[in-house]
């Protein structure tokens, strides 16, 4: 009976080159290093030819092997962006996987970015571009959303309603749970019609983090044993919601733990079981009517274990950065220069706050190893020091305009 | 009727003298403070322990003529009376106790006493006898090693290790957590017998020749310039002739360090008799000068030995002398273990005296340091005009890298207008940084307050917005912890070990004065970058305790006994 849903999100930040205070004001080339750690084009090569290309072959091997198996995904604008500048290949290879009919792409924000929290408009701007990335890509039109590293609340939803969604994605947070279980249909609170999907994290993580762990009780993870715990939800939920990085197939978990073999035969296992299978997740909302109405008063993320927004926002650098990149909304779009504000949007990539957060930094955890600079705080100081760039050309910018307005007079005399 | 009113007299009686007694208790820690405050300290122990006498004396005359004043002699006030006096008696007593310990602390240390945190560890472990081989301590120290092994063997002392402390020689201090002795006799029989002579290396070269009797105990190795001129004469003789004239002619090295070196084999030729005569299960000997004393006692006791490496000869001089480094490698070789207090002076005795890893354990340091809590601001017009303040405090030498952190400064201040470089200390090189200031133009904006007493210093850091220290080579860096034990923001040279220990601070290779400019710039002008750093190293600062560092040391005693 247990339907499972898989959804994996794609995404890879512009990170920001090395940028010393001397660079402000001479240099607007913010996104391109040949310096391992930071270079976007050798990172994203890495991870085409580890995760990507691999993993996209593979799936559709197994849709094709199984017509009745089901993925979605959630393609970030930048990563697309990103895969269509270094890797066009990796925009076939999901072009294909489209082409199934066996997948589903959900809707974002075009940056990965946290423009819900600063500006709706902002917000509604990049879920736009993001709509017509995929439409120009993959000719396909969204129908359920889901928010940056699932960042989700009651307001969040109701704004996603009325712009049309018929669902949404969140973490299946404990605290917001409670005793109920993530494997059915609910309703955000405050909503009319949108259905909500929560990420069954134990499962998710069994795969995404614990796979390859010897400390773990269950390893080695098989098939064979994680089918059989989906079949324990059994008449106790309709779905289960696998939701992780895509970079879990690879990347995360290398190839050599076995991950690749264990995905390949995890859909003949699921379905040894009669009553399971697999849907999207617009197939399991149109199937399930919601059990029960859940309140996410603040918000709620699949990050940390807090799965709050302390990942971006819980220092004094984050919140300093946060506020005065979109601080500078209203003057730069009023310069109008395409350029300058696509390099404003590239910086409110969520990543880029991600990587200033210090919890747990003395300890050396999972933000340590995701993160590109040697500390949050070289991570800040580079980034204020690029926006120190981005103020001075909008200065430079609107010089410009009031020299072209006095020489035009003397344009039209001569 | 009357009955009650006597009694409700007596009772009064009684709150009257116990509120005396009280006040006595003020009154002797009003002297306390007092004490601590002028530092008077022996005095004020005496006089302490009298004026606790005395006022204990007067009170219980008070209650004694009280009671007899009163005709209902009911017992149980009588008892009351005399319970009353004993405990004013027994607080005296734990007073002048107290005034006595806090006098210690005040001749001794002049730092708060370490706080022992973790005392519950303490009778779970085993009782540990350490015979412990150092140079000095407190407050005959010329530098930090010594009260890095006052604070250390002070922790261990709490931790169930029973210590026995050698110095070189005999000094008046008082420790009352361990025992100490001194390297004054030297048993020739002794030292024969157990072939250390044909053993050691250097011992070996001079064999039978080695005529110990005349050298005793001649000088401190640390001495001033000044007070060396003055025993120079009393010293030469000694070294006229016998085992050290040749090896210092032989070596040609200058007098001061060979002085030295003459000691620390003396130093080691007296411990042999100590190793003798001493009950212990481990050898600890701390830095180079000792490392030859814990050979011996290993070699006398066969007992383990580990060598602590505080600083390597490489970090002390920019050009290492070999005599030195021979020790040293002599030392960390033959010890049984190693302790390095930093990962980055781990990595030097790997990389200086290829010594295992696995031979190698880190212990970081602790700070026994606590800021001031009443902070001031100071420097106030400064601050107004909204400068803000840059400082750097050390030794001015090769290893503590001023001449980067000028450059780099010069470099901040075209982008930033509003902050002063203050440079606190003395050294070798001040005349060449000023010098360099003065030629990159920045003069006017770089200070050279020379050396500063403590009070002086300390409002300086309670000014300061950063603090820099750009050292090429720091073992610890323990000035650095202590300003951001004072809530100022850190930039440290990678070429330190305190980075390993805070980790919110923000680092730099010592060289790259480009990126040192870039991170003083944006800790100035991004406050909460200042506010960051300082909220998120406040719990790592506070971490940092000699408490830590002694159970780590328990642990490798146990762990070489257990091999």
């Amino acid at each position: 009976m247990p339907k499972i849903c898989f959804y994996f999100q794609v995404h890879q930040p512009y990170r920001v080159k090395r940028y010393p205070i001397f660079q402000v004001g001479n240099d607007h080339n913010y996104f391109n290093t040949d310096e391992d750690r930071l270079s976007n084009k050798k990172i994203f090569h890495k991870v085409a030819n580890k995760c990507y290309l691999p993993t996209n072959a593979l799936f559709l091997k197994l849709l094709q092997r199984h017509p009745e198996m089901k993925i979605s995904y959630s393609l970030s604008g930048v990563f697309l962006e990103q895969a269509e500048e270094y890797y066009p290949e990796v925009i076939e290879s999901f072009q294909k996987l489209v082409a199934t009919g066996q997948v589903e792409l959900l809707q974002e924000t075009y940056f990965h970015s946290l423009s819900f929290l600063y500006s709706k408009k902002e917000f509604h701007h990049q879920v736009g571009m993001h709509a017509k990335k995929l439409d120009a890509l993959f000719g396909y039109k969204p129908k359920v959303f889901r928010n940056t590293e699932l960042i989700f609340s009651n307001d969040l939803a109701k704004e996603i309603e009325e712009m049309g969604y018929i669902g949404i994605l969140a973490e299946g947070a404990d605290h917001i749970l409670d005793w109920r279980s993530p494997n059915f249909v609910y309703h955000p609170k405050g909503t009319k019609s949108i259905k909500l999907l929560l990420k069954n994290y134990r499962l998710s993580d069994d795969i995404a983090f614990r796979f390859s762990s010897k400390q773990w009780s269950d390893y080695p993870l098989t098939a064979d044993k994680f089918a059989h715990w989906v079949n324990q939800v059994n008449g106790n939920g309709h779905l289960v919601n696998l939701f992780m990085d895509y970079e879990t197939f690879g990347e995360h978990q290398w190839e050599d733990t076995g991950i690749f073999n264990f995905l390949e035969h995890l859909p003949q296992a699921i379905l040894k079981h009669p009553d399971n299978g697999f849907l999207t997740p617009s197939e399991a909302i149109e199937r399930h009517e919601s059990t029960a109405e859940l309140d996410f008063p603040h918000f709620v993320s699949w990050a940390d274990t807090e799965r709050d927004l302390s990942a971006w926002l819980s220092n004094h650098i984050q919140v300093d950065a946060l506020a005065k990149i979109y601080s500078l909304e209203k003057k730069i779009l009023e310069t109008g220069d395409e350029k300058l504000i696509h390099d404003w949007r590239k910086l409110q990539t969520s990543d880029h706050f991600y990587y200033m957060c210090t919890k747990w930094f003395s300890d050396g955890d999972v933000h340590k190893y995701f993160n590109p600079y040697e500390s949050p705080y070289e991570a800040f100081i580079n980034f204020m020091n690029i926006l120190a760039d981005v103020k001075l050309r909008i200065k430079d910018h609107n010089k410009n305009i009031k020299t072209k307005v006095k020489v035009k007079p003397i344009l039209l005399s001569s | 009727m009357d009955k009650k009113t006597s009694k409700e007299k007596i009772k009064e009686r009684v709150d009257n003298a116990k509120t005396r007694i009280k006040k006595v208790g003020d009154k002797i820690s009003n002297t306390r403070k007092l004490a601590k405050e002028k530092a008077l300290i022996r005095k004020t122990d005496s006089g302490a322990k009298k004026l606790v006498k005395k006022e204990t004396k007067q009170t219980q005359k008070i209650l004694k003529t009280e009671a007899k004043k009163n005709n209902t002699k009911t017992t149980g006030i009588k008892k009351r009376i005399s319970e009353a006096s004993k405990t004013a008696a027994n607080r005296a007593k734990n007073i002048s106790h107290t005034v006595r310990k806090i006098s210690h602390n005040i001749t001794h240390r002049h730092r708060k006493p370490v706080q022992n945190n973790n005392s519950q560890n303490s009778p779970e472990t085993d009782e540990q006898k350490v015979l412990m081989f150092g140079w000095e301590l407190p407050p005959f120290n010329s530098g930090g090693l010594g009260v890095a092994c006052y604070d250390l063997a002070d922790a261990l002392s709490k931790q169930n290790a029973n210590i026995t402390f050698v110095l070189p020689k005999r000094q008046e201090i008082s420790t009352p957590f361990m025992k100490l002795a001194f390297a004054e006799e030297i048993d020739e029989e002794l030292l024969k017998k157990s072939g250390l002579f044909g053993r050691f290396g250097r011992f070996g070269r001079f064999g039978a020749n080695f005529n110990i009797e005349e050298i005793d105990s001649p000088l401190s190795p640390y001495l001033t310039a000044e007070e060396y001129e003055l025993r120079k004469d009393e010293y030469l003789k000694l070294f006229s002739k016998g085992f050290f004239a040749r090896l210092f002619s032989k070596r040609g090295m200058d007098q001061f360090s060979s002085d030295m070196i003459g000691e620390v084999y003396r130093y080691a030729a007296a411990a042999a008799k100590i190793a003798k005569t001493t009950d212990f299960d481990v050898i600890h000997a701390h830095d180079w000068l000792s490392f030859p004393a814990g050979i011996t006692a290993k070699k006398i006791s066969k007992k383990p030995f580990i060598a602590q490496v505080h600083a390597l000869e490489q970090d002390r001089s920019p050009s290492p002398n070999p005599a030195i480094v021979e020790i040293e490698k002599e030392g960390l070789e033959k010890a049984d273990k190693v302790i390095a207090i930093s990962h980055y002076v781990k990595n030097r005795i790997m990389q200086f005296y290829h010594i295992p890893e696995n031979k190698i354990e880190v212990v970081h340091n602790g700070s026994g340091f606590i800021a001031p809590k009443d902070a001031k601001l100071h420097l106030k017009e400064l601050k107004k005009n909204g400068q803000k303040i840059v400082l750097s405090a050390g030794r001015i030498t090769y290893q503590k890298g001023i001449d980067y952190l000028v450059t780099a400064a010069a470099k901040a201040m075209v982008y930033d207008k509003n902050f002063i470089l203050v440079i606190v200390g003395s050294g070798d090189m001040r005349h060449q940084i000023i010098q360099q200031a003065a030629s990159l133009g920045i003069s006017d904006r770089v200070f050279f307050p020379g050396f500063l007493r403590s009070k002086e210093l300390e409002k300086l850091y309670q000014a300061a917005d950063l603090f820099v220290m750009p050292s090429v080579s720091e073992p610890f860096g323990l000035v650095a912890a202590e300003a951001a034990a004072r809530g100022i923001p850190i930039i440290i040279s990678k070429q330190s070990g305190i980075g390993e220990v805070i980790n919110h601070s923000l680092k730099v290779d010592f060289w790259d004065v480009d990126e040192l400019a870039n991170k003083i710039t944006a800790v100035l002008h991004h406050k909460t970058l200042r506010d960051t750093l300082i909220d998120e190293s406040a719990a790592e600062v506070s971490n940092c305790t000699w408490d830590h560092s002694a159970t780590k040391c328990m642990k490798i005693y146990q762990n070489l006994q257990a091999a």
